[in-house]
């Protein structure tokens, strides 16, 4: 019996040790001439690293001794630096509206090789351009992806990438632009104008499940597509009596959009049987209308409401393309032409986003939506590897139609840790890094010794504390401005930030076209915000009561909670006592959207450089909740500012527009506004041709980037 | 100079207060508690308070315990600052960290002041009164949560244990399947799908989680107690099931559940520290030592002590707590001894 | 024994059957959305402001902060999250009760229309356990990459444990009562009580931060320092190396996560030894004239591991939770880890993945050990 359980036992420990033991010896081969390269110079790169680390310069030494030995044995290694100049094509013609073309990568050859690692922060969620949607995937896919045209570095104006050229039509609806022949996608493969009308679609596609698909919204046909299918949906909750998933707003915003469905506009986009069409979605109006009065009663009453499989039926066979067919058209390989249902002045600019990036089609196709474990782009880096949540690795493109980039490889390492991030740099396993924790940044300014460069350069981003204007008692646009003047925003400023960044008096932030610097915004005025709140009725500001300030903070380390903490101590300081609520981003942007906090922190940053994505979204009733207008402000003389703004194609018409929209935002104050914050991008010494742009740290360009070998530590 | 919010004023008009201060007087009193004789008389409980005080670990134990519940009562009077209170000269005062990103660093003495006596944290906010304010939140969790847990556990143990038959089957099935949770797990689920809730929630959703070894033990001894004789007799005096349970059968499960619940409470102190280490317990500003712990994670290089002073009140804590509970195991179960 | 076998298997099946529903259930706290309704409705609150349960929305979540109610419910509409969770009644609002029609169209309903049981049947049938929302990523790859880190950790933090609790629980034992007794016992009650991540914190700090004897956190290859082990050169084919890699990345956790169970096994080993010290055999081992020294380790120390595996059983589950704590704090991209950040992103698929995965190795786990002690102890198998 013993003897069993020992058994028992003693192979569970056996078992246990190979485990751990099997985790460290690795068998490998080693005579190709080019592993044993790669790994002696991981070798040198750590004995770089750890200073005492005698074994690894053996190793070095043994890797260097067998390498000679292979090379003498025949096996020559590539020489380096012969590559010729397929580089220096001919540039293209200066496009109709571009500033300037993109320019090719220079011919250097000194400056070709290395590896090149960045830190982020965590691992990238996607690598697809359809979904990515926050900076670590931009950042990763902006050295793989490229689209018809991109941002220059110097004032964000638009510059051609893979289009040649552009036409707009003088409404402003019709883009044609003329490709490139001659770039390549990673595959091999041309890039064509059926790729880009295949990319375009399948943003708006519902398989895809796109995040953006609003990027390609106004393309002609669309809206009655989306909003037929919207209807769909609500009417499939009824029929299947899922009634809990029927809500109001949902149904009304779907009501909404099917009013305008036309058959005149259907017919326009060529779908087919528009006359059918147009009937179905009379018929889904009014049964919309009906389910809206039953849950106006109570979901109970829903149970009343009869769908007819018919109408279902008719709706059943909604294809995206018989609706966008005349929107995205490509008459030849090397021309695309982009109809929209109506001007839409932002769109040229909205197209520079990596989400309008070209994928091919028939790789987009094989791996649907495990597309992004295996992008396939036109940017200056292939993909390799990605190692979840260690690290993604990409390598130089060599047939990168503006010249293959200077860097070998790119790695993205996955350090989320912030202060491991930072020390991983200072080591130097890393060449650079985006955000340095706010404690840390005066320390490494301090220090004169710091292995590294930081450059800054403010954004386009505001950060605010908004109030639900539609809550009392920030109904009332004098308590507003009073909390407004009552804000010591140069303390935020330089306690939390440390200086970096600017204070703000309105929405737009400098940089921006549309930024006006004659704005009167508030500043800390204490006497100021008594008078105006006595003016509110409010002479004792005690009677306001106690006002929650919510706020999210989702590591323990956040910047927001000091925010809060100061705001507490600046509303004490005229008589209002706060307490302060904080909860993880996903509850809190759940709330924030439900309208149920009354006064709350938030920050907007910049998708694309443009006005209306700070205005429009932020402030247009039709953006309330979800959309953007956390405030749920709605005034119809800035709705119509806005619109009008959108709709109206000269550059220099739309400035008034919204520079008189933001006068009135501002006096009516829906926000508190705080501040422009300025990001950093911390590299070493030797990291040459990085140019930053207010589009942020994120958006820096990899492909001039180069390492000059010369200042780099070696042993 | 307005103190409102900075210096913690003591509102003597609240009963609150003087229930601080009875609890206080009382914690007092429990640490004069072993000088006094015992009494001679033989008893289950007196000579079990002897075995526990002839036992040093536990002694320490109990100590430990009494002066974190003392320290808790008194936070009001023994601690200046608010623990929300940001004071931004502490910080600049704070010499500029020498070594940036860390790395480089080596021991850096920390820099407490007589102002504020453990420093202050990266936010200025005094590591003393936040201390002192976490010891309420931990001694808080560990009183709630195993309340909540020995009300479930010595309902559905009595009954299990009682009953016997398909209402034991099924109850024990239903601890089974939450013991095959990892605990931590499970609390994590719960508290992300319904949005993090208040501080006080999160102590029963604790309890709610950790009643199944409280029922475990008291079936275990309600088996063991039904088949003796007293309960025979009761039953044959005609006694109700109602009343066999309360009269007879609960008396005797107490000591097994002192010595589960004085270990429950280290368990549910680790609990609630490692949910707001993971940022899914106590959220800022709560002085939570979990949470402080995170917080100070950040800066672990030159300022090595705005986590480890907390997680060594932790530490001490739960120590306290084991110990006592181990003392206690031994006092009142001299069989179970180890 | 077969008997016991099976039923304990089967109790085993129904377990994480039920640990299966309980965890869909957390994760689609919608489930409760009627429940809520009809408790608002009773504190009469107009039903246009009823709230919907459960935290944000994962879709909600992946939009950013410029979100769309449509493209969100047309995103849901795609991943199928807005299909009914348990019933789809379709058929019997069109057909009629009594025709096989109906029903066959309801049981089809049933497999491929509702999230349960389309998610049960696959995880089942497919072992597909589904796709990240946010990511698209398959569940079950991403659980295996993470398992694979988990039990490198786990494997290794035994190891230590068991290595330091037997070292300490025989010393404390041989040595009763004496100092070494109680150093030995105060350090592992103090192993009790540390968190673990203040031990990791700690760790960190000596080891990476001041003495700088290992490189940085994470898993990254390159960051491995190598040590090459003299191989005999006949015992290599040629062109091939065999090189010793000392994942140094684990060293840290592995102890970090040791700490725990160590101190239990410690303790644990020291009341089962000074148990068996006392038995016959033992006194008559050592009145065979056989010196100390293989009287406790190869007669009593033997003797004592069976109780000791049971604990090594029950810690399994603390290991599992201490991994999450160790895996955060040194940012290893482990099970642990991965579902934390589910937690943080509501991956409700991922979340779903990683608990029941961890819950079926502890339900496994602890049936082997029932039953390793079934086989150990017969009186077990009739009570």
């Amino acid at each position: 019996m013993t003897g069993s359980s020992r058994r028992v036992f003693f192979s569970i420990l056996v078992l246990l040790g190979f485990t751990s033991i099997g985790c460290c010896v690795r068998v490998s081969k080693t005579s190709d001439i080019e592993d044993l390269k790669a790994r002696l110079a991981k070798a040198e790169q750590r004995a770089d690293t750890i200073e005492s680390s005698i074994k690894v310069n053996e190793r070095v030494a043994a890797l260097e001794a067998r390498i000679a030995e292979l090379s003498r044995a025949g096996a020559q290694p590539p020489a380096s630096g012969q590559q010729s100049a397929a580089v220096a094509v001919a540039l293209p013609a200066v496009p109709a509206q571009g500033s300037a073309a993109a320019t090719p990568i220079a011919e250097h050859p000194e400056r070709r090789g290395g590896e090149y690692r960045q830190g982020i922060g965590t691992d990238p969620p996607s690598l697809d351009p359809a979904h990515i949607s926050d900076t670590t995937s931009d950042r990763v896919g902006l050295c793989m992806f490229e689209g018809l045209v991109e941002f220059n570095e110097e004032d964000l104006g638009l510059q051609p990438c893979i289009a040649k050229s552009w036409e707009t039509s003088p409404d402003g609806t019709v883009f044609t632009f003329k490709l490139r022949d001659d770039v390549k996608f990673h595959n091999g493969k041309l890039v064509t104008a059926d790729d880009f009308v295949y990319s375009f679609a399948r943003l708006l596609e519902p398989k895809t499940a796109s995040e953006r698909t609003w990027l390609m919204e106004e393309v002609l046909g669309y809206k009655p597509f989306a909003a037929l299918l919207a209807a769909r949906g609500q009417l499939k909750f009824v029929a299947e009596g899922q009634f809990e998933k029927v809500e109001a707003d949902k149904v009304h915003d779907g009501l909404l959009k099917l009013r305008d469905v036309k058959q005149e506009e259907l017919e326009k986009c060529g779908a087919p049987d528009p006359k059918g069409l147009a009937a179905a979605a009379a018929k889904a109006l009014a049964k919309m209308e009906t389910i809206e009065k039953a849950v106006d009663k109570g979901r109970a009453e829903l149970a009343k409401v009869p769908v007819e499989p018919e109408l279902l039926k008719s709706l059943e066979n909604l294809k995206l393309w018989d609706f966008i067919s005349k929107g995205l058209v490509a008459p030849d390989k090397t021309t695309l032409r982009i109809t929209l249902g109506r001007p839409f002045a932002p769109f040229l600019t909205i197209l520079a986003m990596r989400n309008a990036a070209v994928v091919p089609k028939e790789e987009a196709e094989k791996w649907g939506d495990q597309f992004s474990q295996h992008p396939v782009g036109t940017g200056p880096f292939k993909f390799v590897k990605w190692d979840h949540a260690v690290a993604v690795e990409l390598e130089a493109f060599d047939d990168y139609f503006l010249g293959r980039p200077f860097v070998d490889k790119m790695k993205f390492r996955v350090l989320p840790d912030d202060v491991a991030r930072l020390n991983e740099f200072e080591i130097g396993n890393i060449e650079s890094m985006n955000e340095i924790p706010d404690e840390k940044y005066e320390a490494i300014k301090a220090n004169p010794n710091f292995p590294g460069v930081i450059d800054e350069m403010e954004t386009l981003s505001t950060y605010y504390i908004g109030f639900n204007v539609t809550k009392k008692p920030f109904d009332n646009p004098l308590i507003r401005q009073a909390f407004n003047c009552a804000t010591r925003k140069d303390t935020i400023l330089n306690v939390i930030r440390r200086g970096r960044g600017s204070l703000a008096n309105g929405v737009l932030p400098p940089g921006m076209v549309g930024y006006n610097k004659e704005l009167k915004g508030y500043n800390y005025d204490k006497q100021r915000a008594l008078d105006l709140l006595k003016q509110a009725g409010y002479p004792d500001p005690s009677k306001l009561g106690e006002i929650e300030f919510w706020y999210n903070a989702t590591s323990a380390n956040d910047p927001n909670a000091k925010l809060a903490e100061v705001i507490q101590q600046n509303l004490r300081e005229i008589g209002v006592t706060t307490k302060l609520q904080s909860t993880d981003w996903a509850t809190y942007i759940k709330k924030v959207d439900r309208g149920e906090l009354g006064l709350f922190r938030m920050a907007w940053v910049a998708d694309y450089p443009d006005a209306d994505n700070f205005l429009y979204i932020l402030f247009h009733s039709s953006m309330k909740g979800e959309g953007g207008n956390y405030a749920f402000y709605s005034n119809p003389k800035v709705d119509a500012l806005l619109e009008k703004g959108r709709r109206t194609v000269d550059p220099k018409a739309r400035v008034p527009l919204y520079q008189e929209a933001e006068k009135i935002i501002v006096e009516e104050a829906p926000w508190v506004f705080l501040y422009h914050a300025k990001q950093a991008f911390l590299h070493k010494n030797y990291v040459k041709g990085v140019k930053l742009t207010a589009m942020g740290p994120d958006a820096i360009r990899m492909r001039t980037v180069w390492l000059d070998k010369s200042m780099m530590k070696t042993k | 100079m307005d103190t409102t919010g900075i210096l913690i004023t003591v509102d003597y008009s609240s009963p609150l207060t003087w229930v601080r201060l009875a609890v206080a007087v009382f914690m007092v009193l429990a640490m004069l508690a072993p000088l006094l004789p015992v009494s001679k008389r033989a008893s289950l409980w007196l000579d079990a308070w002897k075995r526990l005080k002839r036992n040093h670990g536990a002694m320490v134990g109990y100590y430990i315990v009494l002066v974190l519940c003392l320290i808790a009562s008194l936070a009001l009077w023994i601690s200046r600052y608010t623990p929300s209170y940001q004071d931004y000269d502490a910080l600049t005062a704070r010499s500029t960290i020498t070594k940036a990103g860390g790395g480089s660093g080596w021991f850096r003495v920390p820099d407490f002041t007589p102002k504020h006596w453990l420093g202050v944290d990266s936010l200025g906010r005094d590591i003393y009164a936040r201390l002192v304010h976490g010891s309420v939140i931990s001694l808080e969790v560990a009183v709630i949560s195993q309340g909540v847990a020995v009300v479930i556990g010595m309902f559905l143990g009595l009954v299990a244990g009682y009953y016997g038959g398909w209402i034991d089957a099924l109850l024990m099935g239903f601890t089974e399947i939450i013991l095959a949770f990892p605990f931590l797990l499970l609390v994590m689920t719960i508290v992300a799908m319904f949005g993090i809730p208040s501080i006080e929630m999160i102590f029963v959703i604790i309890g709610l989680v950790g009643w199944p070894s409280v029922a475990r033990v008291i079936r275990a001894q309600v088996l063991s107690l039904k088949q003796k004789e007293f309960v025979e007799a009761a039953r044959a005096l005609g006694a109700t099931d109602a009343r066999i349970l309360l009269q007879h059968l609960t008396p005797n499960t107490l000591a097994p559940i002192i010595v589960q619940v004085s270990l429950g409470m280290a368990g549910a102190i680790l609990s609630e520290a490692g949910l707001s280490f993971l940022g899914f317990g106590a959220q800022e500003p709560t002085p939570s030592w979990g949470l402080m712990v995170a917080k100070g994670q950040g800066d672990l290089d030159p300022l090595w002590w705005l986590s480890v002073l907390p997680g060594i009140a932790i530490m001490l804590a739960v120590f306290g707590f084991n110990l006592m509970g181990d003392g206690l195991r031994d006092a009142l179960d001299p069989r179970m001894k180890t | 024994m077969l008997n016991y076998t099976i039923r304990r298997l089967l109790f085993a099946i129904g377990v994480i059957w039920a640990v299966y529903t309980v965890t869909f259930c957390l994760a689609h706290i919608e489930v409760l959305t009627p429940l809520v309704n009809t408790v608002e409705s009773w504190r009469g609150i107009p039903e246009k402001e009823w709230t919907k349960l459960g935290l944000a929305d994962p879709v909600r979540l992946k939009m950013g902060q410029h979100g769309d109610v449509n493209t969100i419910e047309r995103i849901r509409e795609e991943l199928g999250l807005n299909d009914p969770l348990f019933l789809n009644l379709r058929a019997f609002r069109t057909g009629s009760i009594v025709s096989p029609a109906t029903w066959q169209q309801f049981f089809t309903d049933q497999r491929y229309k509702t999230q349960y049981f389309r998610h049960f049947c696959n995880a089942l049938f497919d072992q597909d356990l589904g796709k990240t929302i946010r990511t698209r990523e398959d569940v079950a790859e991403i659980i295996w990459r993470g398992a694979k880190v988990t039990v490198q950790l786990a494997a290794a933090g035994i190891v230590l444990a068991m290595a330091m609790g037997l070292v300490l629980g025989i010393l404390s034992a041989v040595y009763q009562n004496t100092w070494i007794d109680h150093f030995c016992m105060f350090w592992a009650i103090v192993g009790i009580s540390a968190p673990v991540y203040l031990v990791g914190l700690m760790m960190i700090m000596f080891f990476i931060n001041w003495l700088r004897l290992i490189p940085g956190l994470g898993m990254e290859e390159s960051l491995l320092p190598y040590l090459t082990i003299d191989v005999p050169w006949f015992l290599i084919p040629p062109g091939w190396t065999i090189e010793f890699q000392l994942p140094t990345y684990l060293v840290l956790p592995a102890l970090a996560l040791g700490v725990r169970p160590g101190a239990a096994l410690a303790r644990m080993m020291r009341t089962t030894m000074l148990e068996v010290i006392r038995q016959d055999y033992v006194r008559t081992a050592r009145a065979k004239g056989l010196d100390e020294f293989t009287v406790i380790i190869k007669h009593a120390a033997r003797n004592a591991l069976i109780p000791v595996v049971t604990v090594l059983g029950l810690e399994l589950a603390g290991l599992l939770t201490g991994a999450i704590l160790t895996e955060t704090v040194f940012s290893l991209p482990g099970l642990g880890y991965q579902s934390w950040q589910a937690l943080k992103d509501l991956d409700f698929s991922l979340i779903m993945g990683t608990v029941l995965f961890v819950s079926v190795i502890y339900v496994m786990a602890n049936l082997l050990v029932d039953l390793s002690y079934a086989l150990l102890d017969p009186r077990i198998r009739y009570s």
